[in-house]
């Protein structure tokens, strides 16, 4: 067999049944933030003033015109979710791949830098690692003020620690090993060795570091949105959603429990493809 | 003539202790001299800790003596920023499977060189990828293949192919089979003693085996702590060693001789 | 008299890959007091059947025998745990990496302890005494200091020789060395053999001594069996076997490394097989060494049986009695 890694892990991948799980639900809901802005029902910020918490289609008393039910101000929940998929997302994708750019760019540098000058850059990192990532958005965002903006930087500052761990350590522990040296001995250079040697044996390192500060993110700017302090109504956002619909989860469950299915149906995926990509790359199985 | 590759006093020590006021250092190599010619081996053999491996690393140009000289065909190579030590003197590993990169292909892995001197186009280096892999023995559609489909003895001479792309004079082997099966370990040996026959290619062959040594080699140099024990003919060294520890070495390996005279 | 006699030994395990017999009908018979080696490359299977024989293989592996007699008792009739009990009496293990095989958080005093406590016990006092007395008889000189210390602060070679000594705490009548030189020194590799050969005399064990290498063997074993994909290729007394091998895998295996000693003329060719060692999930069809094999014939498509030849046990359709002559 002349598998190259590529399709050897991606072989193993696809006979992980979590992990194809995990994908057709995540590829799902990406589709569904695609496209389902123009499928949605209604305006996300319409008020129905007759209809304010109509409960879904399976309730007793439901209405076909707002499928899912509407919250306390007459909004349709399905339009509402579909909208919020797509922002959720995309802020999500931003912060992250924001973050793994800057932790990438601090990670490769600090396997490089002299060591009294990394012991700094990584002491810093270990100090902003050791609080909770939730209280440390908080901080941030106490400090430069609430908003969505200001949210999502703070998520930013958050994740990018772990990518600069991630990536000074898959680096310098790559730079010890003998292939590296050997291709010093065949005359690459500093920038080559790191391009065309070190970074495809990091990429699934960091691929799966990316998945899981995918969850975090998606949870963090959840969370602030909750709190009040991202988004702000009347914003379609997840977080912002289950806030505003905590004074009535008893006689109206749904304006919960619907923005909470979908943050708990998006980490799940996430994480199952994370789980699944790390076996996959898992450098034991290249018999 | 100058000889193909000479040392003078190489020594090297490190440092052990980071404390500014209290620098510790441990020599690793306390002088060591030796003269190679084209088409001959130098086996260097000492056990862990006697520097040996760092003696490859110098001679490889992985790093820099403290002290000493080091002349390539009359030329001291430490002096002289030019010289291009991949182009001259090679390495091959102990453990093939390490010394690959698991990420790139064979083909990848043996252009390296080629890429980094700057040699032929695309096709030219194609030809040579193809002419060396048959040198070694193996066939060139396995240069589209990944290391972990390979086995041992394969990867080993994968190892010796990437080594030979730009036709070195010297090549450094360190430990090149304790790490493959017994019965591999002679088709990697009697391939490195092919190649030098047609290749008049000197070795500098580290090992611990002296009975490996002892059919492989010309010269030998015993190593212990950094120093330099003895250094001559394999056959001299072998019948009539001089120092106390070269002796203590010989009769640790003489047991399967003297099983058989019994 | 026999102290150990297996015979028809099968080790398989269920692997991604399918069955893997590890160790394939293998015959097996130690005396009392006896050296026997066991050589053989990586995957022959020579590791395996030690842990077999010690009862330490995982619970993913299955293990049959026709045959499993140690000490004069049948092992094939005991319960689980009484063979259990009854190996780890008569039989001890050390394996190639003795720095690993300790436990780096436990100071050597109080490992050696351990085990005496288990198999002798004792007041503390009494057991320090025959902790010590066991360092000194493995040759560590500071025994009282050494009790102290832990495994990282002792070399390979001084840990290889705590193994032993807590080997001989079992009081065993079967010392099982796997690899136990290997990841050592030369110059360390012949203190640590020597030792082995002075603790068996002294304690009356019989030692089985497992390795990839026939200098090894040459000096210290009376009998050797080797192995390859899990079977028995060639066993026969030491001497003979060295000197004039019967199957082509014995003689390649000889002949591929060059003896310290042996006169070889520079550059001469050594003596080697094609190919490398088949995964034990892909065997090749009738005899395991058949496509790697100079001598191999028509007939080797067939398995070729464990045949008995001048006092020897050879498995060979072609052995190498010919060149017994010339």
């Amino acid at each position: 067999m002349t598998l190259s890694n590529t399709k050897l892990a991606w072989h193993v991948f696809s006979h992980n049944k979590s992990a194809m799980t995990g994908s057709l639900i995540l590829l799902v809901i990406l589709l569904m933030s695609l496209v389902g802005p123009w499928f949605a029902p209604h305006d996300p910020a319409q008020q129905f003033g007759d209809k304010i918490l109509t409960p879904p289609l399976w309730y007793e008393n439901g209405d076909f015109v707002t499928p899912l039910g509407t919250d306390d101000l007459g909004r349709d929940m399905l339009s509402r979710l579909l909208h919020g998929a797509r922002l959720s997302l995309k802020l999500t994708l931003m912060v992250v791949f924001a973050a793994a750019f800057i932790g990438i760019m601090l990670g490769a540098a600090a396997a490089f830098l002299n060591s009294g000058l990394r012991a700094l850059l990584m002491r810093f990192m270990d100090l902003l690692l050791s609080l909770p990532s939730l209280l440390l958005a908080i901080a941030i965002v106490a400090i430069i003020g609430p908003g969505l903006p200001n949210a999502v930087y703070a998520v930013v500052i958050v994740l990018i620690p772990q990518f600069v761990k991630v990536t000074q350590s898959a680096i310098s522990e790559e730079l010890g090993k003998d292939y590296v040296m050997a291709a010093k001995l065949d005359g690459a250079g500093h920038l080559r060795l790191l391009l065309h040697h070190v970074w495809p044996n990091i990429v699934p390192a960091i691929i799966v570091q990316l998945t899981f500060s995918f969850s975090t993110a998606l949870l963090d700017i959840a969370a602030l949105g909750f709190l009040g302090l991202g988004a702000q109504p009347p914003m379609a956002e997840w977080g912002t959603m289950l806030s505003e619909a905590r004074a009535f989860i008893q006689f109206a469950p749904w304006t919960m429990t619907l923005p909470g299915l979908a943050i708990f149906l998006t980490v799940l995926s996430i994480n199952l493809v994370g789980d699944g990509l790390r076996d996959a790359f898992d450098p034991r199985l290249n018999r | 003539m100058p000889s193909l590759l000479s040392a003078k006093l190489i020594r090297k020590s490190y440092k052990v202790s980071n404390n500014p006021f209290k620098q510790r250092y441990l020599e690793i190599l306390k002088g060591v001299s030796f003269t190679l010619n084209p088409g001959q081996t130098l086996a260097v053999v000492g056990e862990s800790g006697s520097g040996k491996s760092t003696l490859a690393r110098i001679l490889v140009g992985a790093e820099k003596p403290d002290s000493g000289e080091l002349l390539f065909e009359g030329n001291n190579i430490l002096k002289n920023s030019s010289f291009s030590w991949y182009q001259n003197i090679r390495m091959i590993f102990q453990n093939p499977a390490a010394s690959l990169n698991p990420r790139a292909s064979i083909r990848q892995s043996l252009e390296e060189p080629l890429i980094n001197a700057r040699i032929g186009n695309s096709q030219a280096r194609k030809d040579r990828i193809t002419e060396v892999l048959e040198l070694v023995g193996l066939r060139p559609e396995y240069a589209d293949r990944y290391p972990h489909t390979f086995s041992g003895g394969q990867r080993q001479r994968i190892a010796i192919a990437r080594a030979l792309m730009l036709n070195p004079k010297v090549i450094i082997a360190d430990e090149p089979v304790s790490a493959l099966d017994v019965s591999v370990q002679a088709q990697i040996i009697n391939l490195l003693l092919d190649l030098q026959d047609r290749l008049d290619l000197a070795y500098v062959f580290i090992s611990h085996d002296l009975g490996l040594v002892q059919h492989f080699s010309d010269k030998v140099l015993v190593m212990h702590n950094g120093e330099q024990k003895e250094y001559g003919r394999v056959g001299e060294v072998f019948s009539q060693p001089q120092s106390k520890y070269t002796i203590e070495l010989l009769n640790a390996s003489a047991s399967y001789r003297r099983a058989l005279e019994k | 008299m026999s102290l150990l006699q297996i015979e028809n030994l099968n080790v398989d395990f269920v692997t991604d890959d399918g069955l893997v017999m590890a160790v394939d009908h293998v015959k097996l018979n130690i005396n009392e007091g006896q050296v026997v080696g066991v050589i053989g490359e990586s995957g022959s299977g020579k590791s395996v059947m030690a842990l077999a024989i010690a009862g330490l293989l995982s619970p993913a592996a299955r293990m049959q025998a026709d045959l499993f007699t140690l000490d004069g008792h049948d092992l094939t009739r005991m319960s689980v745990a009484e063979r259990q009990k009854h190996i780890t009496s008569n039989i001890s293990i050390i394996f190639q990496e003795p720095t690993s095989s300790l436990n780096p958080a436990l100071t050597i005093g109080y490992q050696l302890d351990e085990t005496i406590r288990f198999h002798e016990g004792g007041t503390p006092k009494q057991r320090r005494e025959r902790a010590l007395e066991l360092l000194t008889q493995v040759g560590i000189m500071d025994a009282r200091r050494r009790y102290k210390e832990y495994p990282h602060q002792l070399s390979g070679g001084l840990n290889q020789r705590v193994m032993i000594a807590i080997a001989l705490a079992c009081q065993p009548k079967l010392l099982i060395a796997d690899e136990p030189t290997t990841a050592l020194d030369v110059t360390v590799q012949s203190q640590i053999l020597d030792l082995l050969l002075k603790v068996k005399e002294e304690h009356n064990m019989a030692l089985m001594l497992i390795t990839h290498d026939f200098s090894i063997l040459a000096e210290t074993t009376s009998k050797v069996h080797v192995m390859y994909c899990g079977e028995i290729v060639e066993s026969g007394r030491t001497y003979n076997l060295l000197s004039h091998p019967y199957h082509p895998y014995t003689k390649a295996l000889l002949d591929s490394v060059p003896h310290f000693g042996m006169r070889y003329k520079k550059g001469r060719r050594l003596f080697n097989l094609p190919g490398s060692t088949p995964p034990m999930t892909h065997l090749p069809v009738g005899c395991y060494l058949g496509p790697r094999c100079p001598y191999a014939g028509k007939k080797c498509v067939q398995h070729p049986e464990l045949r008995n030849i001048k006092g020897r046990q050879v498995r060979c359709h072609f052995p190498l009695i010919e060149e017994d002559k010339s």
